[in-house]
């Protein structure tokens, strides 16, 4: 069984960590330093020429800042997936690439001769601080996201051996055993093809053999060699190689979900964010006197807000979710306007739509990541509850049916191996000889083997419709090594196919022990039903039992089979196994 | 030759063709088939033959081993030379029994050609008529004489696929047991150490190479 708990990771793990100046990070921050700059610099009102100026510039300094940020992914940070960095150098490597970005974006603006609003001090300190902490958010968050999906992995892995436990293994295995075959025979077809096509150019020739060259013949049976070693072989490999079916990819819808049902706001680093981002600018549009007011009030706004609905949400848990999107749109419905208003008023035209639509759209974006923050602390099991519940049946059905078939195609594999192949080499060596021999039937006899291993390569084991029927072909398998004597008695208790197939094995075991290593020459079996739930099976032998000590693999069988209720015991005159097992089906109730 | 008698047993009808028609070739006189244990002991009723040809590999039920031990106890003296695509018997299965005394066992991929065979079919006739019961000879093979069963287990269960635990449970050894034999498994064929799931690549190899395979490394 799985451990579903992992011991949660600090603060230092996810910024120092595998998020930190992934590509993904560096994607997301790019989009949105591209959205921050246009919100800036007023770049929609700009004219079309000063509009692509600003777009090179921004790429550019991107494409400089990204062989940074590849360079110090390759150097400082290379071992971060194993061991993570300390905080501060996560920190200083962010406040490093924010410098560079700064730099970079600089010059260029100078390269390009576009005229920028924000003083190179101000962009300087603004990318620095806000590309420290926004990067370190956004890899705490992804790296949150990744921990929750591979919980999620956890939960539906051990949900699967669960299941596997209780599915009746010959059920699934016919199901199974059906896709093996077509898989096998798609993959051989084309060697059939090419096979079928020299037997025709032969039947087109003289039906005297002198005429069969040994270019032909070598090319056939070079043919079948390599159909051995690539297709059999290959395929065998394949088979073996085939995994259980990949779980699904954690979606970001997930994840959003579980933030908006437990997570709060977080106003105070709202509020933070909010001065940061906002405070530089509106100050420098509209001076002091007016823009400072103006921030204080956003602030305001947020920490009242927040603090409102977060008691809210706590107050009425189950509408959580609900509060949460509502919280969201009186947040931006607030704040948003109120920041449209007097921009209107004091620089008329100023407000885009666009301008409008970013506010928008970086305020929802911030609210979810800073709510998230607070989620990787509180790695509690309620939230794991809620996965494993959404676990669907098929979902978990489906990938033990894959288990099942790839267990299943590697013992196929095994015995592919074997047959197939042999059969394949022999066939190639018997058309060398059948040339030399000049012997144009056994050629024919030879190719159509070929074409009828490349056909049907496994071969079925048929198991008997009922416990009586196998138990006989079982012992029709060892007769003439042994004398049997069978006595069942089970009236007709309904046939199911995995207790069949379990007496099968079961007495296969007993009568291979009895022989091999008891040497027995009389083997007695006994076949009853108890109290209308269990089946008895006695095998009494006149062997001398096994001779070492220490129980082997066919035990095992026994010991999982009847769940310990099985014996065997010395008797004067041979050796005595019981094994009870239990019946399955309408007869338990 | 009156005592170039030979039973062909094999579950493969084309490879008893083949065999057969390759061993009238060389000069023996095939006087029965069977495909299975029990034909081949009701064979006996019809035949006298002085040295058999067996599969290991005989499908479901008794292997080529318990053939050849039933048709010792009929017939004290008959050669068995046993055919396989395994290196060492002890890949089919964990209760096999040793070769019969005298038995010669040959491997058939390297059959390269036919004097293998025939040498094979001559010593066992040989030691037959002059009634020497020499031990059985199995193909030198340093690697294999050095294994044990219990490792011959785990090679075969990793190469079928099964985790540690679930070795552990068929073995009845503790799952820091099975790790200790594959630790030495490891280090006896200097197979590459690296993640976890390469050395298991590495052993289930080394199961097909044992068992006959032509080059699975290679593709």
């Amino acid at each position: 069984m799985l451990e579903i708990t992992k011991p949660p990771r600090t603060l230092r793990q996810r910024i120092g960590g595998k998020w930190s100046t992934s590509w993904q990070t560096f994607l997301i921050n790019s989009i949105l330093s591209l959205l921050v700059l246009a919100e800036v610099e007023k770049v929609p009102s700009k004219s079309t020429s000063e509009l692509f100026s600003w777009i090179y510039a921004w790429a550019i300094s991107l494409l400089f800042l990204g062989v940074l940020v590849f360079a110090i992914s390759r150097t400082i940070l290379r071992n971060r997936e194993k061991s993570p960095v300390p905080i501060w150098v996560a920190l200083s490597i962010n406040a490093t690439i924010g410098i560079f970005y700064s730099f970079s974006t600089e010059m260029a603006i100078h390269f390009f001769g576009i005229t920028s609003v924000v003083p190179f001090s101000i962009r300087l300190l603004a990318n620095t601080l806000l590309v420290t902490w926004w990067g370190s958010m956004l890899t705490i968050f992804l790296d949150f996201r990744e921990e929750e999906s591979s919980a999620k992995k956890y939960l539906v892995e051990s949900a699967v051996q669960l299941s596997l436990q209780e599915m009746q293994r010959n059920e699934i295995s016919a199901l199974v055993r059906a896709d093996i075959h077509r898989e096998i025979e798609d993959n051989l077809k084309h060697a059939q093809g090419s096979l079928k096509n020299e037997m025709d150019s032969l039947s087109k020739l003289d039906s005297s053999s002198a005429s069969i060259t040994a270019q032909q013949t070598q090319r056939i049976s070079e043919l079948l060699f390599n159909v051995a070693k690539d297709s059999v072989k290959p395929l065998s490999k394949s088979l073996w190689a085939r995994e259980g079916e990949i779980y699904p990819r954690h979606t970001w819808r997930e994840v959003l979900v579980r933030v908006t049902q437990f997570q709060p706001f977080y106003p105070g680093l709202l509020a933070a964010i909010d001065i940061i981002g906002a405070a530089p600018q509106q100050i420098n549009d509209f001076g002091v006197n007016r823009g400072l007011p103006l921030v204080i009030a956003a602030t305001l706004l947020i920490l009242t807000i927040g603090t409102i609905f977060n008691l809210l949400m706590k107050e009425w848990p189950r509408h959580h979710a609900k509060l949460f999107f509502v919280g969201i749109v009186v947040l931006q419905s607030s704040i948003v306007p109120m920041r449209v208003h007097f921009r209107e008023l004091w620089e008329p035209g100023s407000a885009t739509i666009t301008w409008q639509l970013t506010q928008h759209i970086t305020g929802i974006v911030i609210i979810f990541m800073t709510s998230s923050v607070g989620a990787f602390r509180k790695m509690n099991t309620e939230s794991r509850e809620i996965f494993s519940s959404e676990i669907k049946e098929e979902l978990v059905s489906s990938i033990a049916r894959s288990r099942e078939l790839a267990n299943l195609a590697r013992e196929s594999s095994r015995i592919l191996h074997g047959a197939v192949q042999t059969r394949l080499v022999s066939c190639a060596i018997a058309i060398e000889r059948a040339y030399k021999q000049e012997s144009a039937r056994d050629l024919t006899l030879a190719l159509q083997e070929a074409l009828d291993v490349l056909s049907s390569p496994l071969r079925e084991s048929a198991f008997a419709d009922s416990i009586t029927g196998e138990v006989e072909r079982k012992i029709s398998l060892w007769k003439g090594l042994c004398d049997f004597d069978l006595s069942i008695d089970i009236g007709d208790i309904p046939n199911h196919p995995h207790t069949t197939s379990v007496v099968g094995r079961i007495i296969e075991e007993a009568i291979s022990n009895s022989i091999r290593h008891g040497d027995a020459s009389k083997i007695q079996i006994a076949i009853e039903v108890r109290e209308k739930n269990r089946l008895i099976i006695v095998v009494e032998d006149n062997g001398s039992g096994i001779k070492k000590g220490n129980p082997g693999i066919g035990s095992a069988l026994l010991q999982q089979e009847s769940g310990g209720n099985w014996s065997l015991q010395p008797q004067e005159s041979g050796t005595r196994l019981e094994v009870q097992i239990p019946l399955v089906g309408e007869l338990t109730q | 030759m009156p005592d170039r008698r030979i039973l062909v047993i094999d579950d493969d009808p084309f490879a008893r063709t083949m065999l057969k028609s390759t061993l009238t070739a060389m000069g023996y006189e095939v006087v029965g088939e069977a495909c299975s244990a029990s034909e081949a002991i009701s064979a006996l009723a019809t035949c006298s033959p002085t040295v058999a040809l067996v599969d290991l590999d005989l499908g479901e039920g008794p292997t080529g081993i318990d053939v050849a031990h039933a048709l010792r106890r009929r017939i004290p003296t008959i050669g068995i030379v046993m055919l396989s695509t395994y290196l060492d018997p002890r890949f089919l299965g964990s209760n096999q029994r040793e070769l019969p005394d005298g038995s010669r066992y040959l491997v058939k991929n390297e059959l390269s050609n036919e004097d293998l065979l025939s040498s094979a079919l001559e010593d066992v006739l040989d030691e037959a008529r002059e009634s020497k019961s020499l031990l059985a000879v199995r193909r030198e093979s340093i690697d294999l004489d050095k294994l044990t069963q219990q490792q011959i287990d785990v090679i075969r269960l990793i190469a079928a696929g099964h985790s540690n635990s679930e070795i552990s449970k068929r073995m009845w050894l503790s799952e820091g047991g099975i790790e200790k034999i594959i630790a030495r498994l490891i280090k006896q064929f200097d197979l590459k150490a690296g993640k976890e799931k390469n050395q298991r690549i590495a052993i289930a190899q080394l199961y097909y190479q044992m068992s006959g395979a032509r080059s699975a490394r290679n593709n």
